[in-house]
């Protein structure tokens, strides 16, 4: 697989696609989805998306997909070249850079990793039909409340037969298929990350990504910086990222944070003492206090 | 409390890059900016992004209004009692910054650039009319 144009710029996120085949353009066929690297620390997270005429659901089991996780690497880099040279099949990934699920999760309005998923997935689904597949039935492995996330995507898309299962990775074969790829290609961005903050980092073992990994915990504790924390590469809205920060990084204060806020509550003393007593401060023209402007005389 | 600033010459020194982002962080000194924050600023258009501590940033660079000089001051040695006065140094001048929102585009409403207005007025006046 070529993640090139993902390498160009790793905290973008990116959709690489195969060429649509004819056969999906002309016959009903089924979509599957999946992701790869969702509960790692490190790296980006990946949607698949693998689609085929219905009429060849039958072929396509024969190449025997099965979960991504029941597979061994080579296994599934076998599988993948299997796939991607059938000429009846399509796929597409959605590389979901780290710096984008940090940023995304981190933001003002805070935004769940589930509403990342489901925006990942309906928006595999809005390419595929654009680039004209005639896509009847979408098979979907669940994130969140599997009937929620149903209705959700059967009123974006009213015309097509939607499943949202647990499990549907080992239950449908397009969707074992959308899992292969995604974790394939989550695979690739991880073992080759270039790390634009520092090339010595290219080198550094940091293990498969997950938290429970000896090899990324040990990464992680050993290549903090107490101003910045990491590089983009680690998501720093996970719960091991912040413990690590809190614990051990120098503390950092936001205009959003909940202990700004507490700042400006009245304290119920206030009410109790005498107005007026105290000189009043001379109030500072609007055009000077709306910015922040103030004379100083002594420092 | 009073202080002074101590103005040396700094025209030979190089001018400082300087970052104004949108939180306090507890430490004073040497960071890595080089190597963690530079190289991931995304540049489009005039709008700058970049992240801190993964939350996302939007900037902008803004000048030294004409005439004017930005000085970083630095404290040296802290004064040894409450009636000693400070004594500020110029550690590095510049003639711009960038600075950063959290999460908002940058605007004309800023704090900052619209308090830079004041450049203006201040200098309007102070001007003599000599008509």
């Amino acid at each position: 697989m070529d993640i090139s144009q993902y390498e160009m710029d790793n905290s973008k996120s990116c959709v690489l696609t195969s060429g649509t085949p004819q056969a999906a353009q002309n016959e009903p066929c089924c979509l599957g989805i999946d992701e790869a690297g969702r509960g790692p620390v490190l790296g980006a997270m990946v949607y698949g998306a693998c689609y085929y005429p219905l009429s060849q659901s039958e072929k396509v089991k024969e190449l025997g997909v099965a979960d991504s996780k029941v597979l061994t690497e080579d296994m599934r880099d076998e599988l993948f070249q299997k796939i991607n040279s059938d000429d009846s099949v399509g796929w597409l990934v959605e590389i979901i850079s780290p710096s984008d699920i940090s940023t995304k999760m981190l933001a003002r309005t805070k935004y769940s990793l589930n509403a990342v998923s489901h925006d990942a997935a309906i928006n595999l689904i809005r390419q595929s039909i654009q680039k004209g597949v005639q896509v009847k039935e979408i098979y979907v492995d669940t994130v969140g409340v599997a009937e929620n996330y149903q209705n959700k995507l059967s009123e974006l898309f009213p015309d097509i037969t939607i499943k949202v299962t647990p499990k549907a990775d080992a239950l449908f074969p397009c969707v074992s298929a959308a899992s292969i790829i995604a974790k394939v290609t989550r695979d690739k961005v991880l073992s080759n990350w270039k790390f634009p903050e520092d090339e010595s980092y290219n080198s550094s073992d940091y293990g498969c990504g997950y938290p429970s990994d000896p090899a990324t915990q040990k990464w992680l504790n050993s290549n903090l910086d107490k101003v910045f924390g990491y590089p983009q590469f680690v998501r720093f809205s996970w719960s091991t990222c912040q413990k690590i920060l809190d614990e051990s990084a120098v503390r950092v204060h936001w205009e959003d944070d909940e202990e700004f806020d507490n700042d400006n509550t009245v304290s119920l003393l206030s009410f109790f003492t005498q107005k007026g007593v105290q000189e009043k401060a001379v109030k500072r023209h609007n055009f000077l206090e709306s910015r922040k402007l103030k004379q100083v005389v002594k420092f | 409390m009073s202080g002074e600033i101590v103005i040396q010459d700094f025209s030979e020194r190089k001018c400082a890059k300087l970052h104004l982002l949108p939180c306090t962080i507890d430490y004073n000194g040497q960071a890595n900016i080089d190597s963690y924050f530079e190289p991931t600023i995304k540049k489009n258009g005039e709008d700058l992004s970049a992240t801190y501590r993964g939350r996302p940033l939007c900037g902008a660079k803004m000048e030294v209004p004409d005439n004017y000089i930005g000085c970083v001051l630095k404290e040296t040695q802290k004064p040894f009692g409450e009636d000693e006065d400070r004594r500020l140094k110029i550690s590095s001048h510049f003639k711009e910054l960038t600075y950063w929102n959290l999460d908002n585009r940058t605007s004309v409403n800023d704090k900052l650039q619209k308090a830079i207005l004041w450049t203006k007025i201040a200098t309007a006046i102070h001007k003599s009319e000599d008509t």
